[in-house]
């Protein structure tokens, strides 16, 4: 006899969290019919780190069905989804996957895309993202720098107001996007790495102001200067070749500046300390 | 290891506690491991267990609560040191030494320590069973599941419901 059938559904939901995978989650519910819809009301969705991989091409057909199968009854803790290295999404998927996060997710979204290695024609639209009010912490993270990679555009509207912190990398942005998100967008915003960003358009001075910002990590191609107004700032890293203007930012004793290669994958090679002479 | 003991053993400094089990064994432990259940440390913190008071736990037996006991007394000191940010690696080492060996049971002693972890609000425990079972299911077919966890063989009913149920989720098994 099944005696793990003795427990209650609580404790049976938290053997499927340990699995971190949903797919693997998602076959229990073939025991019986009361492990039928156990595997849908988890506190996170987690697909693609663990468990053995699909091939990737049947890798989007497997998140598409899993959100879709998902309970979205009630907030999500956390959204993790991670890509397979060898594979290919196009903006509009990418887009509803965030689209489906921002709705769900009060928490963690976590999404690593594969490197975009060639200039594929449905990736000249951007991937979109969209006001995610419930998220605290958002990665966004595509596998190494492409310049076939799409903008990633955040969608006007409601503002990040839980979003304390948010890690891009390899990505492409409108610098104009990125002020504004951080800027006025993120009350809350405490921790941004921002690596191996490049601008869309032409380089040009970028200005961060932000009153809750605490720690920034910002290797962003193709930018002149960066002008800082952040009273909490304690922490700093620039590439070398930035100039950083600082406007406002007390509690900041010294500058990190490091150079991004930009080639290499983890992408710090050497490192200097400057101190502030303010 | 925590054996029956008669309740005047406490032969330290350490605060020792008593804890009954449903079929009336008494338990003596030290204050600290008990404590790592959150559902005794507030009986324990009003000053209760001590003497001959005991404190009757009705829904664990004493099969499990004694293995419960052995749980807590290897885990208290760490748990003393916060969580043991300052553990050596060895002493952490040793407790996953522990911790492996201690899930390598039967079943359905795993099921039963997992309700009293989860009556009594041992954390750890609970992550701990829970993760063993996890990994007994992972990577598993259904089938190979089923068969696992001891689920008796499906009816053709069952096995038709599964069969239409498996071209459902297909994208769980590719």
């Amino acid at each position: 006899m099944d005696r793990i059938s003795s427990l209650p559904d609580e404790l049976l939901r938290r053997i499927l969290v340990s699995l971190h995978s949903t797919r693997a989650a998602a076959r229990t519910s073939l025991l019986s019919r009361r492990w039928r819809h156990l595997w849908t009301d988890l506190p996170e969705i987690v697909l693609g780190s663990d468990d053995a991989a699909p091939q990737p091409a049947l890798f989007i057909d497997l998140v598409d069905a899993a959100l879709a199968a998902s309970s979205t009854t009630r907030p999500l803790p956390r959204l993790e989804i991670v890509m397979p290295s060898s594979s290919y999404i196009s903006s509009g998927i990418a887009s509803s996957w965030l689209r489906f996060a921002a709705q769900h997710v009060a928490g963690t979204i976590d999404i690593r895309l594969p490197a975009q290695d060639q200039p594929y024609l449905d990736n000249i639209s951007p991937v979109e993202l969209p006001a995610c009010d419930r998220a605290t912490s958002i990665t966004i993270v595509y596998g190494r720098w492409w310049r076939w990679h799409p903008c990633l555009y955040p969608l006007p509207g409601k503002s990040f107001a839980a979003l304390t912190r948010l890690t891009l990398h390899h990505t492409r942005m409108e610098a104009w996007d990125l002020e504004t998100l951080v800027s006025s967008r993120c009350p809350r915003l405490q921790i941004l790495e921002l690596r191996s960003i490049s601008f869309a358009f032409a380089r040009r001075p970028l200005s961060l102001r932000s009153g809750s910002l605490v720690s920034l990590f910002f290797y962003v191609r193709g930018t002149l200067r960066l002008d800082i107004d952040a009273p909490r700032l304690e922490e700093l890293e620039v590439s070398c070749d930035v100039e950083t203007h600082i406007i406002s930012a007390p509690k900041l004793t010294e500058v990190k500046r490091r150079r991004e290669d930009s080639l290499a994958l983890n992408c710090i090679t050497s490192a200097s300390l400057i101190k502030l002479t303010n | 290891m925590a054996a029956p003991e008669s309740g005047d053993g406490n032969n330290g400094a350490a605060r020792m506690v008593t804890l009954i089990s449903s079929d009336n064994t008494r338990f003596e432990v030290e204050a600290a491991a008990a404590s790592l259940s959150q559902t005794l440390q507030l009986t324990i913190l009003d000053g209760g267990g001590g003497g001959g008071d005991g404190i009757p736990l009705p829904n664990v037996d004493s099969a499990t609560l004694s293995k419960v006991l052995e749980y807590c007394i290897k885990h208290a000191p760490a748990a003393a040191n916060g969580g043991a940010p300052n553990a050596t690696a060895v002493d952490r080492a040793e407790l996953e030494r522990f911790d492996n060996e201690f899930v390598n049971i039967d079943q359905s002693v795993l099921y039963s320590l997992i309700m009293a972890a989860h009556n009594l609000e041992i954390e750890g425990l609970q992550s701990l069973v829970a993760k063993k079972v996890a990994d007994m299911i992972k990577g598993k077919s259904p089938m190979e599941i089923r068969r696992t966890l001891g689920f008796p063989d499906p009816t053709p009913e069952e096995q038709a419901e599964m069969n239409a149920h498996m071209l459902e989720y297909g994208w769980a098994y590719e």
